[in-house]
């Protein structure tokens, strides 16, 4: 379970600081997923990255499964938008990079890593570099080498937004299917409304900066079959964006 | 493809040698004076003289030269990779780096042999300090662009301080590494020809020492198949500069 209470992050350069989150108060049960929306410059990777153990929070307390949330906490998985691959690892390197760095050994990294990338369906493009791969592909790499970690948090941090309309589907269609299988929790941070909606049990519509919940919707259908295609879906694509730029007309006001 | 592109490359080069002897041999006809001799001439005592004395002074600047640029390398990338990481670090040496960096440090030859006198050791010396800052300056400055979402990615895999070098670090700085190498290697040679000339002891000085002995002695075939041997010996350390980028850095040829 993820709890995140009265969370505060200010980042402090020499004679500035920049307040980017401020209050926000949120719980995830386990094995439950969650999508952050919200304008540009929210705050939305900073949650992330403060999840991650990777930033610092100046205020509040976060916890995951009770504990204080700590770097290299073993059983997180962060995926990032531009895949964070390594350009000279091949797919296969890349995918077992976690397993490597963690000192599991080759032969077991590579049964983990074989299954993972079959099961995503680029197990063929093992040898191939990441210039080689496209946007999609590279995301199933990065998708992988998560997997293989047997994490049971997930954060994503817009990880299809750089992907054409159709390959990005398929890719919400594949975290979806994976999530189903495995039942980790997911955070996933987007800006893309629909997305959001699709992937999300619980959405938090984040404020302007500093960024604070606007509003927390529950999306308990998501997940169903043809979801996409339930005018529900689209009345809650709606309800969201009418959120946001009710949000926006109040912090330019 | 990669035959075909073996082939292209040996042909365009084979190209540039030919033109490059061709506009020699055309020089050396116009000019018709004893002191720019032909390339068959220059060639036919290379050919001659490379089985001895020519061989074992190509040898001795050869070594000069890789053994220098391999002590360089390796503390200035050590060095290049910390500073481009530990900010604080880089604070306090950077101002170092940039008092020193500019000082021409073939200045300081007089003071080198002196303190260690006409051997090897003092070239290998002046060559180290002089590419030594070449390396270091471009390794801290290719460290300090490594992409900070690829650091944050293989943190979040569970990596230590010391596999953030390994995984992310180096082989980021590594292609800009091997440019700082292949220039540092054209300033090696300039340095060791200009040490082999006026810090010499014994009768094998190296290249420089040759060329100049030939010069000297009016010698103008023999000067120029020095010239021809240390052209050779910095082609040759390309080529293997080139080759181990290849192997080295795969995703650079894509």
């Amino acid at each position: 379970m993820v709890k995140v209470d009265n969370l505060a992050v200010n980042y402090i350069n020499k004679n500035t600081s920049f307040l980017a989150l401020s209050k926000v108060s949120f719980t995830l049960a386990a094995g439950q997923t969650c999508a952050v929306v919200g304008p540009s410059g929210c705050g939305k990777s900073t949650l992330l990255y403060v999840l991650a153990g990777l930033i610092k929070h100046t205020g509040g307390e976060v916890t995951i499964n009770g504990e204080p949330v700590r770097p290299k906490r073993r059983k997180t998985a962060l995926i990032l938008q531009d895949h964070g691959l390594l350009p000279w690892k091949t797919a296969l390197q890349n995918s077992y990079l976690g397993l490597e760095i963690r000192g599991v050994k080759r032969q077991e990294r590579l049964a983990a890593v074989e299954e993972a990338m079959k099961e995503l369906g680029i197990w063929e493009l093992r040898d191939h570099y990441p210039a080689q791969l496209s946007g999609g592909q590279r995301q199933r790499v990065a998708i992988a080498r998560s997997i293989t970690l047997k994490p049971d948090l997930f954060l994503l941090d817009e990880p299809f937004s750089a992907i054409d309309t159709l390959t990005r589907e398929g890719l919400q269609e594949t975290l979806l299917d994976f999530w189903k299988k495995k039942q980790a929790s997911i955070i996933l941070v987007t800006h893309n409304i629909e997305e959001a909606v699709f992937l999300g049990q619980n959405i938090l519509i984040f404020s302007h900066s500093p960024g604070r919940i606007l509003q927390a919707i529950e999306n308990c259908e998501m997940g169903e079959r043809n979801y996409r295609a339930n005018p529900l879906f689209y009345r809650r694509c709606s309800l969201v964006r009418e959120i946001i730029e009710r949000g926006a007309r109040v912090g330019a006001g | 493809m990669a035959q075909d592109r073996a082939k292209q490359m040996v042909v365009d080069y084979f190209l540039a040698i030919l033109a490059l002897l061709v506009f020699w041999e055309i020089a050396s006809l116009l000019l018709n004076k004893p002191y720019l001799p032909g390339p068959y001439e220059s060639f036919s005592v290379f050919a001659r003289e490379i089985g001895e004395f020519l061989g074992v002074h190509l040898l001795v600047s050869t070594v000069r030269v890789v053994v220098s640029l391999a002590a360089a390398l390796v503390p200035a990338v050590a060095l290049g990779v910390v500073l481009g990481r530990v900010t604080r670090l880089d604070r306090y040496a950077a101002p170092l780096i940039y008092l020193t960096y500019p000082i021409p440090k073939i200045i300081f030859l007089p003071l080198i042999v002196t303190l260690f006198g006409l051997g090897n050791f003092s070239k290998i010396f002046l060559i180290w300090i002089i590419v030594f800052f070449q390396i270091l300056v471009t390794t801290r400055d290719a460290a300090r662009q490594v992409n900070k979402d690829m650091v944050d990615s293989v943190l979040s895999l569970g990596a230590g301080e010391w596999q953030i070098y390994r995984y992310v670090i180096l082989p980021s700085c590594l292609p800009k590494i091997l440019t700082s190498l292949r220039i540092s290697l054209g300033t090696a040679i300039a340095v060791l020809f200009f040490s082999e000339t006026v810090a010499n002891v014994g009768s094998v000085g190296g290249i420089g020492y040759y060329v100049m002995e030939a010069w000297a002695k009016l010698e103008w075939n023999a000067m120029f198949a020095g010239i021809i041997a240390m052209g050779i010996m910095g082609f040759a350390l390309y080529l293997i500069l080139d080759w181990l980028e290849k192997i080295l850095c795969p995703w650079e040829f894509l």
